[in-house]
């Protein structure tokens, strides 16, 4: 675990100190994300226009809501994405076997390794997005930031697994892409889970717990859940680790690797 | 062109490759599944908007017209090829694969609407599918009187759009990096097309930007049709004004083209 941690810091760390040489590119990421969070919150805004509230949820809550998403659509671009897309391609060149030949967790390094730069003004543009719905109008004690807080950390845990299972499989079929799958995730997690009716909501909740990505973390925040929301948080995310990791072994189980 | 054969005609040549990139897509019988949950924007736009006007119309739309117009934005979404033409003209620059498209007796964005084509009659009736199944199950009423009008109006948007599109679709001659820049293209389809809200619900210019630009030609105007939140007038006045959209994108098309072309540079050769 230590060894996975260590090496992924220090890629990261490298991978950070080569994009600021390019500062160019880190003003067009700052510029391109800032339009995108803009396109994010329109939809909220424009419907607190011609209403006060909806399905139980006011503007403040709504754009907070919003901050936790653009946070999971920066994790999914930042690192999710770079390196599930070079998956296939690396079972095809062999690459993939220099993971599995590392110490430490391979599928960590080959989930986690590259990271693409341009993006990270997405996180604090959603830190700043989430920062003034707070100031707006929600009540935050310490309690609920601090469940908040564990809600949006399996929240990241969760968008990761995901990101796994639905594309994985590329290890035994190179030409799978399930890379749709993960947007609709991600994008059905735009809004409430509430709003998509009772029927609906209990299958993004129980089954397919798009719920946890942003509707549990951003009520943890204003209140609407207590710590059994967080405890519920903890347990998505490590049923979705534990399954993640079954899905990987299952296919490594079965991989032959293009230089053996 | 110094091959001694006459150049094919472009329907002839259309057929083609839309028979062979319609094979190709049907390969991929588990892309369609996955890809049919791409289309979950306008979706999550209709829980959205159906969500706020639980309690009573917004500006005169119902809920059961805001499930019309966002089945319908779904649909429409669904056989825009904007998204190819953006995106799988820069790849060609790329990996200097253009260089054997500008020899060909035919322009090279004609594979790309071929290619854009094929993938629309393959989930085409998929979309089709999904719209009635939402139609009835949500419950969405339909002004089948305006659907002359609203064709007219989605295929003469779909041209003009296409032509914005493919201009940003050129901006990889230039720029090698360009995926950036032509997503916000996209970004503003999405608003100004009226993916996540009629346009006339947008708060001040964007409302009026909103009625004039391509885009809602393309998606919004004949969903809005279709929901009865606008007039057939309406839609009368979209296609005349799309068809101007059209001759001018086309002059600045070629003009751009032609000085995209000169600032090439053949990968490899």
């Amino acid at each position: 675990m230590r060894v996975t941690l260590r090496a992924l810091l220090v890629g990261w760390r490298a991978e950070i100190a080569a994009a600021a040489e390019y500062r160019a590119d880190l003003i067009v990421g700052t510029i391109i994300s800032t339009v995108w969070l803009g396109l994010a919150v329109v939809p909220a805004v424009v419907v607190f226009q011609y209403v006060d509230a909806a399905a139980g949820w006011t503007l403040e809550r709504l754009l907070f809501l919003q901050a936790v998403w653009y946070l999971m659509d920066g994790v999914m671009w930042i690192v999710i994405q770079p390196n599930l897309w070079a998956l296939s391609e690396q079972v095809r060149t062999g690459d993939l076997d220099f993971y599995l030949l590392q110490p430490g967790s391979a599928l960590a390094r080959m989930s986690l390794t590259m990271l693409n730069p341009a993006d990270l003004p997405k996180i604090l543009l959603a830190a700043a997005l989430g920062t003034a719905a707070i100031v707006r109008g929600i009540d935050l004690t310490p309690g609920a930031a601090a469940l908040g807080f564990v809600g949006i950390l399996a929240a990241m845990v969760l968008m990761w697994a995901i990101g796994v299972l639905t594309h994985v499989k590329a290890i035994t079929a190179v030409r799978f892409e399930a890379g749709f799958a993960m947007h609709a995730a991600h994008n059905l997690a735009r809004i409430p889970v509430t709003f998509y009716g009772r029927a609906l909501s209990a299958v993004l909740t129980f089954v397919v717990p798009i719920a946890f990505l942003s509707t549990v973390p951003a009520e943890l925040v204003f209140g609407a859940r207590d710590w059994r929301g967080a405890l519920a948080a903890i347990g998505v995310a490590a049923a979705a680790v534990l399954l993640t990791n079954l899905a990987w072994r299952r296919e490594i189980g079965r991989y032959s690797g293009a230089t053996a | 062109m110094t091959t001694g054969r006459r150049a094919p005609r472009l329907p002839a040549v259309y057929g083609g490759l839309i028979r062979a990139e319609v094979m190709a897509t049907a390969g991929y019988r588990a892309g369609m599944v996955v890809g049919l949950l791409g289309w979950v924007i306008p979706f999550v736009m209709m829980a959205l908007w159906r969500g706020a006007a639980a309690d009573g119309a917004i500006e005169g739309i119902t809920a059961d017209q805001f499930t019309t117009y966002f089945g319908l934005v779904l649909f429409t979404s669904a056989l825009s090829l904007n998204g190819m033409l953006v995106y799988d003209f820069s790849p060609l620059v790329r990996d200097g694969r253009l260089a054997h498209y500008l020899v060909r007796p035919y322009h090279p964005f004609h594979n790309l609407i071929a290619m854009g084509l094929a993938r629309s009659l393959f989930f085409g009736p998929a979309a089709g599918v999904l719209l009635a199944a939402v139609l009835v199950i949500v419950g969405g009423p339909i002004d089948a009187g305006a659907l002359p009008t609203a064709l007219g109006a989605w295929l003469i948007g779909s041209v003009a759009a296409g032509h914005i599109a493919a201009l940003a679709g050129t901006i990889a001659l230039w720029v090698t990096e360009a995926y950036g820049v032509q997503s916000i293209v996209l970004g503003l389809e999405g608003l100004l097309g009226g993916l996540y809200a009629p346009v006339a619900l947008l708060p001040g210019f964007l409302a009026v930007v909103g009625r004039h630009n391509p885009f809602w030609f393309q998606v919004g105007a004949p969903s809005e049709l279709l929901a009865g939140i606008i007039e057939p007038a309406a839609g009368l006045r979209a296609m005349a004004e799309g068809l101007v959209w059209i001759v001018v994108l086309h002059a600045v098309f070629r003009v751009v083209w032609r000085r995209g072309v000169r600032q090439f540079e053949l990968v490899g050769g």
